[in-house]
């Protein structure tokens, strides 16, 4: 016996499209929006609290006493209190990427475009 | 040392870029938490509450300038004497239509860098802005952004702001020797050849802002205001429309500003 499969609407699909592009223009904001969240400044040099910078400062705190960082603009920045700046960077990159998740799961989870466009 | 934003607010016949300041106020006031100065003429007028300071600074203007300004819908020409103007110790100079929805700016406060100068943006689609915005001319310097940069007071700033009025004062000059794409005057052409000459005409970075400007381009219009952002639509945006949530915003089309300045005033003030 054959089966027969009932196509979606045009309409519908379209409805779905401009629904995923919505979306993913959220997620795009929202990913540069994070990107930017990272950065900070501490004593003098500007950081970016990426997963190299973190995995980097991690271990240098279990080798040195103190380290030199290299700042965004090259600048090398001594850091006195290695343990204290990973505290930081790990507090900054927590803070950013907890607000970067509560905003995707909060696009993921609206599946309306007139919630996604409620900015 | 003090710390604050500077803005400068000069109305144009077509413009009112009093009140364009006062929006951008109320953005700093409400997310960077900083005081803000506002530099203006005789002929423009800002809400003195908004303001720490509003510094009335009327240039004398030659004839150059006054053609320049005829037809034109700003003058940047008349935005300079950053260093003998600012209040503070520690300045971060906007221009009035720079939106801002976050804290980000305020981390060049703690940055070593007497100066940081802004040499990236973005669309607000997240392209890259066009070629023209990029370079001052073809196969030239890197473009400054004058629309946001930091300065500390110190010999370095000072050092640089000298050259930025000795290149505004031959504006005429360097526009044919760098082949400068317009022969408008752009703060951010004068930005990026007084920094050519800062390094001694070699290709260098002074100390970059690493938050590039998100620009939304003149086609695009402001649809709504939010406490968190800006909703943008325009040909120019993904499927016609941008959402810009907790993201500062570069407005091209001032007017669109204007013409939401209750909302803002009902978010902010």
């Amino acid at each position: 016996m054959e089966q027969s499969m009932e196509l979606p609407s045009i309409e519908k699909t379209l409805e779905q499209a401009s629904l995923l592009a919505t979306m993913n223009e959220r997620r795009r904001s929202a990913a540069m929006v994070f990107d930017q969240s990272l950065i900070f400044g501490y004593q003098g040099g500007l950081f970016k609290a990426d997963a190299m910078t973190c995995g980097f400062a991690k271990m240098l705190t279990e080798h040195e006493a103190y380290v030199v960082m290299i700042d965004l603009n090259k600048n090398p920045i001594m850091i006195q209190d290695p343990d204290a700046f990973l505290t930081e960077l790990m507090a900054v990159y927590t803070e950013a990427a907890m607000r970067y998740y509560a905003e995707v799961d909060q696009i993921n989870k609206t599946r309306s475009k007139e919630g996604l466009t409620n900015v | 040392m003090s710390k604050g934003v500077l803005l400068y607010a000069m109305n144009t016949k077509q413009m009112d870029y009093g009140k364009i300041a006062n929006v951008a106020a109320m953005l700093i006031e409400c997310h960077l938490g900083l005081p803000v100065s506002v530099v203006v003429d005789k002929r423009s007028t800002v809400d003195p509450g908004l303001f720490d300071q509003v510094i009335v600074h009327t240039p004398k203007r030659s004839q150059l300038d006054l053609l320049e300004d005829r037809g034109s819908s700003w003058r940047n020409k008349e935005r300079h004497n950053y260093l003998a103007l600012t209040p503070y110790d520690q300045t971060l100079v906007l221009d009035s239509d720079y939106l801002v929805f976050n804290k980000q700016l305020a981390t060049l406060f703690d940055g070593v860098e007497p100066l940081y100068l802004t040499y990236d943006a973005v669309k607000t689609n997240g392209d890259a802005v066009e070629p023209s915005e990029r370079y001052i001319s073809e196969f030239s310097l890197p473009l400054i952004w004058g629309t946001c940069f930091y300065f500390r007071k110190s010999p370095e700033a000072s050092l640089f702001f000298e050259l930025v009025e000795y290149v505004r004062a031959n504006y005429g000059y360097f526009t044919q020797l760098y082949e400068l794409s317009t022969q408008m005057y752009r703060n951010d052409f004068t930005f990026a050849i007084a920094a050519h000459m800062y390094s001694d005409y070699r290709a260098g970075v002074i100390a970059r802002n690493p938050f590039p400007i998100v620009t939304a381009y003149p086609a695009s219009y402001i649809a709504k205001v939010a406490p968190r952002g800006l909703t943008l639509v325009g040909p120019g945006e993904r499927n016609g429309i941008s959402y810009h949530q907790d993201q500062s915003v570069h407005m091209l089309n001032k007017q669109t500003i204007l013409d939401h300045y209750e909302q803002f005033k009902h978010h902010f003030l």
